[in-house]
């Protein structure tokens, strides 16, 4: 059964009365959601609100969500919304920069200068998504975290597809740009030799937290 | 197969590097790296930042503890027995932005409706056809050369022709008239508050 057909069963039955079905999507998708949230505010407090503000949503609009659609992209609109409004009222555009315990681990296999490099690559890269206009910023975290295709980027927020390459296309530019400079300064090893252990293509095609493949 | 340019491999690295390229384009792109070493390094920053954004981005670790077992639980506690039709984003400022681009459709709307009927209107009355093409005339020049001038002549037409129309239609067809912009304004707006994920 595709993750789109789990679902669908699963807001079937949540139509029908069986709130613990509504159960099944919020574990399924509290991960994904609270990632993507984080990284919009840099604040975990503010992202788990936007976790709960939006499975709530959710659950109020699920009669008019369309059935056979896929549903991560309705909410990741929904929570990418909700995030757009709490950082707006905390008054700061950019995200914080919280270094805590929900970053990656540092790999166990890494030696200490390595693990050290990759931590300071880790930091600039994420300081330069953080400096980025939040029109931009949004597209990166749903393509290069999530792994969303186009068409879910589409979805979720509501834009053309002429629109999302383009602005993906700026915001990748801007970051080159912005990170060019702090590769020539002394690249670190683990820049170029895929510290993930997986290809970009992979990582795209890849869904982190059990998301939906065919998102 | 003509073989591709720098400008035209460009914008095309990203999708190569992320494997979102079709096998045809991909093997074009393919040809042309081989021969351009530009290209090939613009390729390797591409590959280099998607890996380490994708390391940068990720979130590991244990949810905060508003987010583990509970969590459904304590939704549900506040949450109707059967899911509504509310609108998710009611309240966001997604949604008011969407209200002043719906009211700001709807008004320009009306504003170029009502222009246009009683231009139209002005237009047909006999007595006042040539004077009226006159006017129209003398202010589409003016709203080409100066606009605040055009603009200020254009609401000076349309009083005239409200004026004339008062005076020489009768209250079955104003009422007509209004009818019909209601129901332009009524369309216009349950099409505007059509989302895609409405069912």
């Amino acid at each position: 059964m595709s993750d789109t057909a789990r679902d669908d069963e699963a807001i079937r039955r949540c139509l029908a009365g069986d709130r613990e079905a509504f159960g099944e999507l919020v574990e399924r998708y509290k991960r994904p959601l609270y990632a993507v949230a984080y990284r919009l505010l840099g604040d975990s407090g503010l992202a788990e609100d936007a976790v709960q503000e939006t499975f709530l949503r959710a659950y109020r609009a699920l009669g008019r969500f369309r059935r056979g659609d896929p549903l991560a992209p309705w909410l990741y609109r929904i929570a990418t919304n909700l995030c757009h409004d709490l950082g707006r009222s905390r008054g700061r555009q950019a995200p914080g920069l919280d270094e805590g315990q929900m970053d990656r681990l540092a790999d166990p296999a890494d030696q200490p200068d390595e693990a050290l490099a990759r931590r300071e690559t880790q930091r600039r890269v994420r300081e330069a998504v953080a400096s980025l206009p939040e029109k931009y910023r949004v597209l990166v975290v749903m393509a290069h975290q999530q792994g969303m295709s186009y068409e879910a980027i589409c979805q979720a927020t509501g834009e053309p597809l002429t629109i999302v390459k383009n602005r993906l296309y700026r915001a990748r530019h801007m970051l080159k740009e912005q990170l060019t400079a702090y590769y020539e300064e002394g690249p670190p090893e683990t820049a170029h030799s895929g510290p993930t252990g997986r290809t970009p293509a992979e990582a795209s095609a890849t869904l982190e937290g059990g998301v939906s493949a065919d998102l | 197969m003509f073989p591709l340019t720098c400008s035209e491999v460009l914008p095309r690295l990203n999708d190569l590097a992320l494997g979102l390229l079709e096998p045809r384009e991909e093997e074009q792109v393919r040809v042309h790296l081989n021969q351009c070493l530009s290209c090939r390094k613009r390729l390797d920053a591409s590959l280099a930042l998607f890996t380490d954004l994708t390391d940068a981005l990720a979130v590991s670790g244990p949810l905060p503890e508003g987010l583990g077992d509970g969590l459904t639980d304590r939704l549900l506690l506040q949450l109707p027995d059967l899911p509504g039709r509310e609108d998710p984003l009611a309240g966001t400022s997604l949604a008011r932005k969407r209200a002043w681009w719906q009211a700001g459709v709807l008004g320009g709307l009306s504003l170029a409706a009502g222009a246009g009927l009683w231009l139209t209107l002005l237009l047909l009355l006999p007595e006042s056809a040539e004077e009226a093409l006159r006017l129209s005339a003398v202010t589409l020049g003016r709203m080409l050369l100066n606009t605040s001038a055009g603009l200020a002549d254009a609401a000076l037409l349309i009083l005239q022709g409200f004026g004339l129309v008062l005076r020489n239609l009768n209250l079955w067809t104003l009422a007509g008239v209004a009818f019909g912009l209601v129901a332009v304004e009524l369309v216009a707006a349950s099409r505007s508050r059509h989302t895609r994920w409405d069912s």
